[in-house]
C-alpha cells in the first residue's frame, strides 16, 4: 500500500500548505484598518489605489490602512453588506453614493458631522463641489465625503460634423440643436440601414443614470432630496424627457430604434471610435480610453439643455462605518482627509479620469499641468455647476431597476412613456411606502 | 472501393465535418488571442478580423503587472488541488457506499446530497461566511476550499460508474480475500479512471474560475485568487471596455487551464487501453 | 444479483458475527461510516445554510437581521402574485427546455466523433472543451464583441447569411435566444467529457462481437453504445437541467436580465433579490422555491430513467 500511504501524504501537505495560511494579524501598535473598495473601470486603478494607501501608511506610523479591492460597484456592496450582517464590518469602504438610506437603513454607517466640525465646518466643506455633496446628505447630516466621481457628457465627432457642413466649434446647445444636428449626422446606405448614427444615448443599463440626466433637464423633481422617501416618475415633465428620448429613436429617426441596455453601455464608446456615432452620451471616465483611440478630432461639452442644462452626477464616496471601535474611527477620518487633499485627489483624478472633488484640487501643479495637455478633462468639471443630484432614496436599487425596466418597455414599444413611467410610479410608491 | 481507401475516405470526411465545427467552437477564442497582440490605441478600424497589423506585448505587459500574479497563481494552485485532493476521498467513500452497499435509507440520502447541487449559491454566502469567520478561517486558502470538500457532483459521476462495474470482478476479488478498500483500490477505481480524470478537470477548472465566493471570504493577495486578480483592472462599469487588456487578461487567465487539460485529456485515450475490461 | 450469503473465507477475514442481522447491522455501519466525510462537510456548509434560508424565507428581512418580522407565508405570497416572477419562471422554462436536449446531443455526437486516436483528437477536444475554462469576463467581454452590431463578429462573419439588422442582445425577442446560444456553445464540450469518459467503459469486446456478425454502426449505436451510455446519460440530463437553471454567468454580464426583464432567469432574479435589493427574506423563499423545482426535475429524471438504465454488464 505505499502508492495509497503517498497519496495521504500529499493530501496532508497540501492541507498543511493550506491551513498555513492562517496566520495572526499584523500591525503592532498601530490602528489596523480594513478598506474596502471598488474598481469601476479598466487599467491600472488598482494599482494606483494601492501606491496611494502604501504612501498614505509609509507617511503616518500609527496607522496602517488594509486596501481591499472588492470587484464592482454591486460586488462591493455585496461584500461590505455581508460584512456588516457577518459581525465584521470594514472601518472605511468606497461605496457607490447614492447607496447611503440602504446603509443607514441597516444602521451600517456613521453620520460625519462632528469630524467636519473638527476639521473646520462649513468653509471646509465648501472647497468640494456642493454638486457632489447633494446625496450625501440626509436629514441635515452629512454621510460621506466624495471620492471617484463621474457626470455623463457629451462627445462629438467634428471630422463628421465638417463633414456634414455643420461648425465643428459649436456643438448642440439644446434638444432641439440635438434633433436637427442628429438628422444631418445620420448617414444610411442604399438599402435603408444605417451606416452612421447621429446620436446614441445609453438612458438606461443597470441603472437609469443617464436618463436621470434627461429629467434634470427636463426640470422634473423626480425624488426626495432630503429624506429619499418618494419619488415622482410621472409628472409632465418626466413623461416628456422619456418621450423626447422616443421621439429621437422613432420620430427623427437619429438613435437607434429599441431598448437601451447594459450591452448597449459598452457598445457606445466603442461606435464612437469606430465613427459608427457622430455625437454620443457617456461617462467622463471614458475620455482617456476615447482620447487613446480615437483617430479623428473630438471635442466634449455639456449634456444639451432641455428647459435648463444638467447632469447626474455618478460614482463612488467614502463611508465610515458604524460599531467600530473610536480610535478606528479616527484613524479613517485621517486617511479619508488625506486621500481627498488636493494634491492627492488631483493624482488620483489625473491617473484614473473620475472627477476633481473639490476646488483647490485645480489649482495644484500637477492637475494646472494636466489641464494644458487635456483640456476637455475641464468639461465635467464645469458641467458640475449645473449638475443635479443622483437619485438617492430608499431602496434606490430597486427603484432604479423598476425605472429602467420601464425606460426599456417604452422603447421596445410595448407600453407608452406616459403608462411605463405611471407603472413605475405605482410599484415604486408602493415599495416605499413601509418608510 | 478497397477498405483501405475507404477508411482513408472516411477519415478525411471526419477531418474536414469536425474541423469546421471545431473552427466555429474556436473562432471566438482565435479572435481573443488576435485582439491581445494588438497595440494599445488600435481599436479602430478592422477590429473583427483575425490579422493583426502590428502586434505588440504591450497589453500582456500591462496585464501581468496589474495583479500579483505569480502570488495568484500559488493561491489558485493551493486551493484547487486541495479541493480536488480533499473531494477524490470524499467521493470514492460516499460513491462506493451508494453504489455497493446496502443501507437503510440508502436513497433517501443520495438525494439529501443531491441538495448540494440545487441549492442557490447566492443563499450559501451569507450562512458559510458567518461559518467561516467562527471558524476563524476568513482571508485564509482554506476558507475557499472547505465548502467543496463533499462534491455531491462528484459523488454522483462516480456512483453511475461504480453501478457499472462487472459484478464478477469484485466476486473474484472477495474470493481472493480482499477487504473492502483492497477492492475499492484494485478493482472499482482503475475501471473508473476515466470518470476521475472527468471529475478532476471538470473540479480544477470550476474552481479555478469560482469569483463571488473568493471575493467576500478573502481581503488580500495572501489568499486570493486569479480570478479576483484578473477582475482588479478588466471592469467597465465607469469606463469603456478596454478589450485588448481584457483579452491579455483572459489569456494569461486561461493559459494553465488549456496546458493541464491538454495534459489530462491525453490520459483518456492512456486509460482507454490499459484498462483492460476481461469479460 | 446481491448474493445472500458470504463465500467461505479464511479465518482471518471472516466476519466477526455470524448472523444475518449482525453482518446487516455491521454492513449498515460501515455504509454510514463511509458517507461520515461527506455528511459532517454537507450538514455544516449546506444543509445549515438551507435551513436558515427556509426559517428566512418565513420573515421580512430587509433591514438587519436583527428587526425582522414574522410574516409566514407572506413572502411566498407575494412572489405568487409578482408579474416579475412569473416573467422570470417562465424565462427559466424557456432557457431550460430550449438549451438542454440540443447541449446533450450535441455532447453525445461530439463524443462519438471524438472518441478515437488521432493526431487531430487532442486539439478537437480542446476546441469543444475550452469555452467551460473560460473566466466570466473574458468569456463575456467575448461575446458581447460577437454580438455588438455593425462590426460584431456575428454580424460581420454572418450577415452574408442570415442577413442584419437584428440587434441581439437588446432586442427582447431575441436577447434570450441569445445567451441560450452561448450556453450551448459553452457547455456542450464540458457535457462530451463525461460522454467520453462514459464511452471509455464500454467493453471494447462488445464492439469486435458486433463487428464480427456484420451489425451496421447505427444498430451498433443503437443496441450497445447507447443502452450502456445510460448511467451516463442520466447523469449529463440531470447536471445539464441543474446547469440550465444555476448558471447565470453570461446574464450577468451581458444583460443584467434585460431588456425588459426577457433575460431574467429565477437564479439571476435571487441574486439580485439578496445582493441589489438587499431583501433578504424574499431572496430566501426564492430559493426554496428554486430547490423544489430542482428536486422535481431530478425525481422526474430519476423515476424515468433509472429503471430503464442496464447498469450491470
Amino acid at each position: 500500500m505505499r502508492r495509497s500511504t503517498r497519496y495521504a501524504l500529499l493530501l496532508a501537505a497540501l492541507l498543511l500548505v493550506a491551513v498555513s495560511g492562517i496566520q495572526g494579524a499584523g500591525a503592532q501598535g498601530a490602528v489596523s484598518l480594513r478598506y474596502y473598495y471598488p474598481v469601476g473601470a479598466s487599467g491600472p486603478l488598482n494599482a494606483l489605489m494601492t501606491a496611494m494607501v502604501n504612501d498614505f501608511n509609509a507617511s503616518h506610523p500609527g496607522i496602517h490602512v488594509e486596501p481591499v479591492f472588492a470587484g464592482n460597484y454591486v460586488e462591493t456592496m455585496a461584500k461590505a453588506m455581508t460584512a456588516v450582517l457577518g459581525g465584521t464590518p470594514p472601518d472605511v469602504a468606497v461605496l457607490d453614493t447614492p447607496e447611503l438610506y440602504s446603509l443607514l437603513d441597516r444602521e451600517a454607517i456613521i453620520p460625519l458631522d462632528d469630524l467636519i466640525a473638527k476639521a473646520g465646518g462649513k468653509a471646509w466643506l465648501d472647497d468640494y463641489y456642493g454638486a457632489l455633496l447633494l446625496n450625501a446628505k440626509s436629514n441635515g447630516h452629512v454621510y460621506s465625503i466624495p471620492w471617484q466621481r463621474s457626470t455623463p457628457i457629451f462627445y462629438y465627432n467634428r471630422d463628421l460634423f465638417r463633414k456634414a457642413g455643420l461648425d465643428p466649434s459649436r456643438a448642440p446647445k439644446n434638444w432641439t440643436e440635438l434633433a436637427q444636428y442628429g438628422q444631418k449626422l445620420t448617414i444610411r446606405d442604399s438599402s435603408g440601414q444605417v451606416t452612421q448614427w447621429g446620436v446614441e444615448a445609453p438612458v438606461a443599463d443597470t441603472s437609469p443614470w443617464v436618463f436621470q440626466g434627461f429629467l434634470i433637464e427636463a426640470g422634473a423633481n423626480f425624488f426626495d432630496p432630503n429624506l429619499g422617501k418618494w419619488v415622482k416618475f410621472n409628472s409632465p415633465e418626466a413623461v416628456g424627457a422619456l418621450q423626447f428620448i422616443l421621439d429621437l429613436q422613432n420620430k427623427y429617426k437619429v438613435h437607434p430604434t429599441g431598448p437601451t441596455s447594459l450591452a448597449f453601455w459598452n457598445q457606445v464608446p466603442q461606435d464612437f471610435i469606430q465613427q459608427k456615432a457622430a455625437m454620443i452620451y457617456s461617462t467622463t471616465g471614458n475620455m482617456t480610453f476615447i482620447r487613446t483611440n480615437a483617430k479623428f478630432d473630438w471635442s466634449a461639452g455639456f449634456m444639451p439643455a432641455g428647459k435648463r442644462y444638467g447632469a447626474p452626477t455618478g460614482g463612488g464616496s467614502f463611508y465610515v462605518f458604524n460599531h467600530t471601535p473610536q480610535d478606528h474611527v479616527q484613524a479613517a477620518w485621517t486617511f479619508i482627509t488625506w486621500m481627498t487633499s488636493p494634491a492627492n485627489a488631483a493624482r488620483w483624478s489625473i491617473g484614473t479620469g473620475y472627477v476633481p472633488i473639490r476646488k483647490t484640487e485645480l489649482s495644484t501643479p500637477a492637475f494646472s499641468a494636466y489641464l494644458q495637455q487635456v483640456p476637455q478633462a475641464l468639461t465635467a468639471t464645469l458641467q458640475l455647476r449645473v449638475a443635479g443630484e443622483q437619485m438617492t432614496i430608499h431602496d434606490v436599487d430597486q427603484i432604479g431597476t423598476m425605472l429602467v425596466t420601464a425606460i426599456q418597455a417604452a422603447q421596445s414599444g410595448r407600453l407608452s412613456a406616459q403608462a411605463a413611467l405611471d407603472r413605475a410610479q405605482r410599484d415604486a410608491t408602493q415599495l416605499l411606502s413601509k418608510y | 472501393m478497397t477498405r483501405r481507401a475507404g477508411r482513408h475516405l472516411g477519415t478525411i470526411i471526419w477531418v474536414f465535418a469536425v474541423g469546421a465545427l471545431a473552427f466555429i467552437w474556436v473562432f471566438p477564442l482565435l479572435w481573443a488571442v488576435a485582439t491581445s497582440f494588438r497595440p494599445p490605441g488600435s481599436l479602430g478600424g478592422q477590429i473583427a478580423s483575425l490579422w493583426v497589423h502590428n502586434p505588440s506585448l504591450a497589453n500582456f505587459k500591462e496585464a501581468w503587472s496589474e495583479a500579483p500574479f505569480v502570488r495568484l497563481y500559488y493561491n489558485t494552485a493551493v486551493v484547487v488541488f486541495g479541493i480536488l485532493g480533499a473531494q477524490l476521498v470524499t467521493i470514492t467513500l460516499a460513491a462506493y457506499a451508494f453504489a455497493r452497499m446496502e443501507f437503510p435509507g440508502r436513497e433517501w440520502l443520495f438525494r439529501l446530497f443531491l441538495l448540494q447541487l440545487m441549492v442557490a449559491p447566492s443563499s450559501l454566502i451569507l450562512p458559510n461566511f458567518v461559518t467561516i469567520k467562527t471558524l476563524g478561517l476568513l482571508n485564509t486558502r482554506l476558507a475557499i476550499m472547505i465548502p467543496y470538500f463533499a462534491s455531491a457532483f462528484g459523488t454522483f459521476l462516480l456512483r453511475q460508474t461504480f453501478r457499472g462495474v462487472p459484478r464478477d470482478l469484485e466476486d473474484a476479488a472477495a474470493i481472493d480475500g480482499c477487504s473492502t478498500f483492497q477492492t475499492l483500490w484494485n478493482v472499482f477505481l482503475p475501471l473508473a479512471r476515466p470518470t476521475l480524470v472527468a471529475f478532476s478537470i471538470v473540479s480544477i477548472v470550476y474552481h479555478y474560475n469560482e469569483f463571488l465566493w473568493p471575493l467576500i471570504v478573502t481581503d488580500t493577495d495572501r489568499a486570493r485568487t486569479v480570478t479576483v486578480g484578473l477582475a482588479s483592472f478588466t471592469q467597465s462599469a465607469e469606463s469603456a471596455a478596454q478589450w485588448n487588456l481584457i483579452a491579455a487578461g483572459t489569456v494569461i487567465v486561461i493559459l494553465p487551464l488549456l496546458v493541464l487539460f491538454i495534459v489530462f485529456q491525453r490520459r483518456f485515450v492512456e486509460s482507454f487501453m490499459y484498462s483492460g475490461l476481461k469479460g | 444479483m446481491a448474493q445472500t450469503e458470504a463465500p467461505t473465507l479464511p479465518a482471518a477475514v471472516r466476519p466477526a458475527t455470524r448472523s444475518a442481522s449482525g453482518r446487516r447491522r455491521r454492513a449498515a455501519a460501515q455504509g454510514y461510516l463511509f458517507l461520515l466525510p461527506s455528511l459532517a462537510f454537507l450538514a455544516v456548509f449546506t444543509y445549515y445554510p438551507i435551513l436558515t434560508s427556509a426559517e428566512l424565507s418565513l420573515f421580512r428581512a430587509t433591514a438587519t437581521v436583527h428587526s425582522r418580522a414574522f410574516v409566514g407565508a407572506g413572502n411566498y405570497l407575494t412572489i405568487a402574485a409578482d408579474p416579475i416572477f412569473h416573467q422570470v419562471l417562465h424565462n427559466s422554462l424557456e432557457f431550460w427546455l430550449g438549451t438542454v436536449p440540443v447541449t446533450v446531443a450535441l455532447a453525445l455526437i461530439l463524443a462519438l466523433l471524438l472518441n478515437r486516436t488521432h493526431l487531430l483528437v487532442t486539439p478537437f477536444r480542446t476546441a469543444f472543451f475550452y469555452p467551460a475554462l473560460l473566466p466570466l469576463i473574458g468569456a463575456a467581454a467575448i461575446w458581447l464583441f460577437v454580438y455588438t452590431p455593425g462590426y460584431g463578429l456575428m454580424d460581420v462573419y454572418l450577415k452574408r447569411i442570415i442577413g442584419g439588422g437584428v440587434n441581439w442582445l437588446q432586442d427582447p425577442t431575441w436577447a434570450l435566444p441569445a445567451v441560450m446560444l452561448v450556453t450551448v456553445w459553452k457547455n456542450a464540450g464540458y457535457y462530451m467529457l463525461f460522454y467520453l469518459a462514459g464511452l471509455q467503459t464500454i467493453s471494447t469486446e462488445l464492439y469486435e462481437a458486433a463487428r464480427i456478425e456484420g451489425a451496421s454502426a447505427w444498430q451498433v449505436f443503437r443496441s450497445i453504445t447507447f443502452p450502456l451510455l445510460g448511467p451516463t446519460t442520466l447523469f449529463v440530463l440531470v447536471i445539464a437541467s441543474i446547469n440550465a437553471f444555476q448558471s447565470v454567468d453570461q446574464i450577468w454580464i451581458m444583460t443584467a436580465g434585460g431588456p425588459d426583464n426577457t433575460t431574467n432567469v429565477l437564479l439571476y432574479y435571487i441574486y439580485q433579490t439578496a445582493f441589489m435589493f438587499f431583501d433578504f427574506g424574499k431572496a430566501a423563499a426564492l430559493t426554496i422555491i428554486l430547490l423544489a423545482v430542482l428536486m422535481g426535475i431530478a425525481a422526474v429524471s430519476f423515476g424515468l430513467l433509472e429503471r430503464r438504465i442496464h447498469y450491470e454488464v
